[in-house]
């Protein structure tokens, strides 16, 4: 077969996740010609599964990141589920010299709201965003998340007669014009076998092959050039940070403490009960922002030490108590340390693998601990309940989520981010990333509502820029 | 250029600094306190309010202390009960929490430098 010469379309989207299919969802009906090009199949296989093994270093069991990426339609969305909450305003102001959020909180609720249905949930989910940040303590539950499988669906693109979807495309890199402002031609391999096709200067491109992906293909060697296509700015593959998770210990409260909140006004459909710092604090006591879950505690009897504390407590505060297990959940500090990077092997779709460097930090951990004791302080002044700090477990068994953030970061600046406001790669015109990557910082819940809420976003920068032109 | 402050150190200094660092080091282990950080009472700052908390243990308030522990006491004494004999009571192995011999302060002064060797 004669490989392609040149990819002719309006808007090519690379992935099919979430991160990409929000982009599509909203330019599908503007009557642009999209080509999408997914690496994987519609099934996972031993080809695709291998493209994501890397070599993993740092506070993660091995595989950990490569388990949380996959080549496949519909991406890790498909397998997802998950505890979300928004960020609030207080992740996008540069808190103690954290890297700013290139948007106001306002805009990114308006999107929240817009992406919840996609996430399968309600409109008021959104309400979340904000709260009153002078409160000490927050219940702010986690809205316990499953996509809808028809992400899996193909049919939810090809249905469209301007959509062309072309699977086993696996992106290895992209060329620039002379000029150095345009991507100009994109490296990919179908099944091993290595092709290249131009991209004409008036073409978008939306990246999206995930938190690490996006980051892999800036950082492949070019052939002419000192510098990778998409890392001008020397930051892709910086600042990778994930969620540090740990379970903190046990504890009896008053059921008042497991109620649905009111405050936010939600339709919760299933929500988890946990507890935050309000904002005004966290800057006080320089805390990084951390979330304490309860969940019901496994039925298991009780020691005669647990016995005690139980019986003491519903004594002395008239009151049945129940038992919970607390788990906390924080951000990471975005840290130049923690990273990825490229190693001179190459996997079998031809891009070079990699290797990831993620350890926690003492802020990191200290916030969980300072967070976790406040919140015993609180609950025991308030006759709410009496817990257990486990400090071994916070500082020794401590280990991470895999949800890559922070290495094709946006920003205002191009000396210290990689995207533009809007996503798109500074020296590029027509280069545009969607995903976690973009992430200056990370709050502490899992990342793909915001990533849904970015990608609408994005999605309506695309159609009016292209309407523009045209 | 910064003038450079002119110090000097005799034998004389280098040998009392060794015994002071010494005695520093071996001083504490005698009131067997060097290692009860945790324990109330063994820093000189107590925290004038708030809960206290051992490690992986329950976060409470001072006052409750000694009512909780008399009361697990009691639990335990309850569990002792009806637990069934088992065969490890007949062992003549020691229990894992029973407390170690005591040792003799030159002991702890060589395990003391033993650790302080091991920084090395």
């Amino acid at each position: 077969m004669e490989p392609t010469k040149y990819f002719d379309a309006d808007v090519i989207v690379i992935g099919t996740s979430i991160a990409t299919q929000t982009v599509i969802g909203q330019i599908k009906d503007s009557g642009l010609k999209i080509l999408v090009l997914e690496g994987g199949d519609l099934e996972q296989n031993a080809f695709s599964q291998s493209l994501t093994f890397s070599d993993e270093r740092g506070h993660f069991i091995n595989h950990h990141w490569g388990g949380h990426w996959s080549r496949v339609y519909g991406g890790a969305s498909r397998i997802w589920n998950g505890f979300s909450a928004p960020l609030e305003k207080w992740d996008l102001i540069g808190i103690d010299g954290r890297p700013t959020w290139p948007m106001t909180i306002d805009e990114l609720e308006k999107y929240y709201r817009l992406s919840a249905p996609v996430m399968g949930e309600d409109p008021s989910i959104a309400n979340l965003t904000k709260y009153n940040p002078t409160q000490y303590f927050l219940d702010r539950p986690y809205v316990i998340m499953d996509i809808p499988l028809s992400y899996s669906d193909p049919k939810l693109l090809t249905n469209n007669k301007n959509i062309e979807l072309r699977l086993k495309h696996n992106v290895i890199k992209f060329t620039a014009d002379e000029s150095g402002s345009f991507i100009n031609g994109i490296w990919y391999s179908v099944d091993g076998d290595v092709r290249f096709a131009g991209v004409k200067k008036n073409t978008r491109i939306v990246l999206g092959t995930g938190g690490l992906g996006n980051a892999q293909i800036l950082l492949q060697p070019a052939d002419n050039r000192q510098v990778p296509v998409g890392n001008e700015s020397g930051l892709v593959g910086k600042t990778l940070m994930a969620h540090p998770h740990v379970p903190t210990g046990e504890a009896f409260v008053d059921t008042a403490v497991l109620k649905k909140p009111t405050w936010a006004k939600v339709k919760y459909k299933k929500w988890l009960p946990a507890y935050i710092i309000g904002a005004d604090y966290k800057t006080k006591l320089n805390l990084l922002n951390a979330s304490i879950s309860l969940s019901l505690a496994a039925d298991t009897e009780l020691s005669p030490n647990e016995k005690a504390v139980k019986e003491f407590y519903e004594k002395k505060w008239g009151k049945k108590l129940s038992r919970q297990t607390l788990y906390a959940r924080t951000e990471q500090l975005p840290n130049p340390e923690n990273r990825i990077e490229i190693t001179a092997e190459k996997n079998a779709a031809g891009l070079h693998k990699l290797v990831t460097y993620c350890v926690f930090g003492a802020r990191d951990m200290m916030s969980i601990d300072t967070t976790v004791r406040l919140m015993a302080d609180h609950f025991m002044k308030n006759k709410l309940g009496v817990m257990t700090i486990d400090n071994d477990s916070i500082f020794l068994k401590i280990w991470g989520w895999a949800h890559p953030s922070g290495v094709t970061r946006f920003g205002s600046n191009p000396k210290d981010s990689v995207c533009d406001s809007n996503g798109r790669v500074w020296s590029y015109q027509n280069l545009y990333i969607n995903g976690s990557s973009l992430f200056p910082t990370v709050g502490y819940a899992n990342p793909t509502w915001t990533i849904a809420a970015l990608g609408m976003r994005l999605g309506d920068h695309l159609a009016k820029v292209v309407k523009k032109n045209a | 250029m910064p003038k450079m402050l002119n110090v000097s150190i005799s034998r004389r200094s280098v040998l009392k600094l060794g015994v002071i660092s010494s005695a520093l080091l071996v001083l504490p282990l005698w009131g067997n306190r060097a290692l009860a950080q945790s324990t109330p009472g063994a820093t000189s700052k107590a925290a004038p309010e708030g809960l206290i908390s051992f490690n992986a243990g329950w976060a409470i308030p001072l006052e409750d202390k000694s009512a909780l522990l008399t009361l697990e006491q009691v639990k335990i004494k309850e569990a002792q009960a009806n637990a069934p004999q088992s065969v490890g009571q007949n062992s003549t192995n020691p229990p894992a929490s029973a407390k170690p011999v005591n040792k003799s302060w030159t002991d702890k002064a060589q395990e003391a430098w033993n650790k302080v060797k091991g920084f090395f």
